[in-house]
């Protein structure tokens, strides 16, 4: 590394809550949907959004600014791709990204203060409401799954007849597992308040019969549901200590068949958890909303495998971002029974 | 800007604010000054702060991820021209700047609240408490007074006696005056929580003998004291709506002899207001944070300056938004 910051440098960094925060703004109150219908002054924004005029004129001006509106004499449009980009197909639709980051946005102002006592904030709702909070960020996991298909048939050819989702969330991605090998079956596991979501998904994509549901917290559960043979734990590590995965681990040791094996996708980080940038900055986020969740280095996920019983760990997919995945395999004999391996 | 935007060029924008609210968490809780006395381990660093040992650890690595620290065997340092921009000892001191930003930060992220109200969101003061915040505040005017001798060097030659100084905050600019123009004298007007700090920096200067202060608050019915040649308001303009720049401008005109000039150092917008960019950005900060600021055209000045009787506004445009000047005369008496 040979970058020698200056004043000028730092300060341009220290400045980019700006646009991005004008930007996570007008998501919040979706001026840009409004914007779509017809240019207008800022009279008509105002009145249209219900806001205060002076203030929406210097947020409009500031989205212009911005780049992301473009002003004619006195009439604010969106500048060019806009629209499409925030609204266009499920798959690449940003809205609630940017309604859930204006979220996020104001848990990072309370960072030091998290810094200092080590506990996670809330912070009050947006101005849309906890419920249409909840909407943006199940619509964000879901956005965020878009590539899910493809990531599993990068995958290789997969062999299993029975999966097992710890924190199924909206289920996409064991709606892919089950697309890519027809016949196999799913145990969708997850808290009560976010297994409807995932029912809905499920029978919209035709697998009702594939799947069943089963309610549960794995931080309390002695055992989860048996049978399976392959267990996804996806998105889920990085919300836990490492000792609360090993405990997570093991449970699934105990309840995955022998053979049976555990992928686990997240942000897989260097061994000094400087890199990626992206998985840094996810541990920040994990800091301000958990208790005691962060990002793992590969090592450490491996070590944690290992502790709860499961051997030949491999970095199955190695993304710069949250879908890096490692897979192992569930060692047939506990550690310390005594017993040969197989 | 003519590029398309892309759902990965616009989660790039949204994500501006993850970087720089790691850095500002930094500066608030003096990271940079405690590893420059000595480099250390999360858990020394930790216990240093005061802070808890996993937030140190994720916060000190997502430094390192921005490469504002270096990280080798576990043992955290900073990275190359830290030391001078974000310690307290640095030659080019920026704490204030990113403290003050940090809370700044907080009032932004309830912008869309603010834009629904017309109403500031005033942010709970940072972990340093609300005397360090004010004191921050006041010691940014005078990072940003660095660049003061060549912004009045632009101006060109001018002379006067004894110029006022409304809303003169720490005093950096009024020193800088003081230096152009040896054997001038100075009125410095400012709040009485201000002036301590104002003190402070003239003597410093040892310009006390040159200086007088006067309590006050010019948005209050006190008449200002009459007979300067030199009215200078400086990063106050902002903090105004129109109709109490108009009042304000009307003062500084009673307060000048005929023939005196009137100097307001602000950001000059331009006519359709989305540039300078940092001025587009500064007037959201204005709506954040105060009740009635914002940043306004040449011609919103010149018209104020009209009504307030001023004639002859000429605008020098500074090389940073904030050191646009706007000059302006007074060749008459004030109309009645």
């Amino acid at each position: 590394m040979t970058k020698e910051w200056t004043a000028e440098s730092l300060r341009e960094l220290a400045l980019g809550y700006m646009p991005s925060a004008v930007l996570l703004a007008a998501a919040e109150l979706d001026i840009y949907s409004v914007l779509a219908r017809e240019p207008m002054h800022a009279e008509r924004l105002a009145a249209a959004l219900q806001t205060d005029l002076r203030a929406t004129t210097v947020l409009a001006d500031a989205l212009v600014a911005v780049g992301v509106v473009e002003k004619f004499d006195t009439l604010y449009s969106p500048a060019p791709g806009i629209i499409d980009t925030l609204a266009a197909d499920a798959t690449s639709r940003v809205l609630p990204l940017l309604q859930l980051h204006a979220t996020r946005l104001r848990l990072w102002g309370r960072l030091a203060e998290v810094v200092k006592t080590g506990r996670p904030v809330a912070v009050a709702p947006s101005i849309r409401g906890a419920e249409a909070d909840l909407v943006a960020y199940i619509e964000t996991m879901e956005v965020n799954a878009w590539q899910a298909p493809q990531v599993v048939a990068g995958l290789g050819p997969l062999e299993f007849e029975h999966l097992l989702d710890i924190g199924c969330g909206t289920g996409s991605w064991p709606i892919a597992f089950l697309r890519a090998v027809p016949g196999a079956r799913a145990t969708l596991y997850d808290l009560p308040e976010a297994l409807p979501i995932a029912r809905s998904r499920v029978e919209a994509a035709g697998l009702t019969d594939r799947v069943s549901f089963v309610e549960g917290d794995f931080t309390v559960d002695e055992a989860l549901p048996g049978g399976a043979d392959l267990a996804l734990v996806f998105g889920v590590a990085h919300q836990n200590s490492r000792q609360e995965n090993r405990e997570l681990f093991a449970k699934l040791h105990t309840a995955l068949r022998p053979g049976g094996h555990i992928l686990v996708r997240g942000n897989v980080m260097s061994p000094d958890h400087t890199a990626p940038l992206f998985g840094a900055m996810f541990a920040i986020l994990m800091l301000v909303r958990t208790e005691s969740g962060t990002t793992y280095s590969f090592e450490e996920t491996v070590e944690d495998l290992a502790a709860a019983g499961f051997e030949e760990p491999k970095l199955f997919r190695h993304e710069r971002d949250i879908d890096s995945i490692i897979r192992a395999r569930r060692r047939d004999i506990q550690p310390g029974t005594g017993g040969a391996r197989r | 800007m003519t590029e398309e935007w892309t759902p990965g060029s616009l989660r790039e924008l949204a994500f501006g604010y993850m970087s720089s609210g790691v850095l500002l968490a930094a500066a608030e809780l003096d990271i940079f000054s405690t590893l420059d006395r000595e480099p250390a381990s999360a858990p020394k660093l930790a216990a240093m702060l005061q802070a808890d040992l996993r937030a140190t650890t994720i916060l000190a690595d997502a430094l390192a991820a921005l490469e504002l620290l270096e990280k080798r065997e576990d043992i955290y340092s900073l990275a190359p021209g830290v030391a001078d921009a974000l310690t307290h000892d640095g030659s080019d001191n920026q704490l204030p700047f990113m403290q003050h930003h940090a809370n700044s930060l907080r009032s932004w992220g309830r912008l869309a609240e603010v834009t629904q109200s017309g109403r500031p969101a005033v942010a709970g003061p940072s972990i340093r408490g609300p005397e360090a915040d004010h004191v921050a505040y006041q010691e940014i005017m005078d990072v940003n007074a660095r660049h003061a001798p060549e912004v009045i060097a632009a101006l060109g030659a001018f002379e006067f006696n004894h110029f006022l100084d409304i809303g003169c905050g720490p005093g950096t600019w009024a020193i800088s005056l003081l230096h152009a123009v040896p054997g001038a004298h100075a009125t410095l007007y400012d709040r009485p929580d201000v002036l301590p700090i104002t003190r402070k920096h003239v003597e410093a200067a040892g310009l006390s003998s040159r200086v007088t202060f006067l309590e006050g608050d010019y948005l209050g019915d006190d008449p200002l004291p009459e007979g300067f040649d030199l009215v200078w308001i400086s990063a106050v303009a902002h903090l105004n709506s129109r109709q109490q720049n108009r009042e304000l401008f009307a003062k500084a005109h009673a307060s000048l002899r005929t023939g005196g000039q009137l100097m307001i150092r602000d950001i000059v917008m331009d006519d359709a207001r989305a540039a300078p960019f940092f001025g587009a950005m500064f007037s959201v900060t204005m709506l954040v944070r105060t009740e009635t600021g914002g940043t306004y055209s040449f011609r919103e000045f010149e018209e104020d300056l009209a009504v307030a009787g001023f004639e002859r506004a000429e605008l020098f445009c500074g090389e940073r938004p904030m050191d646009s000047v706007i000059r302006a005369r007074r060749m008459d008496v004030p109309p009645k």
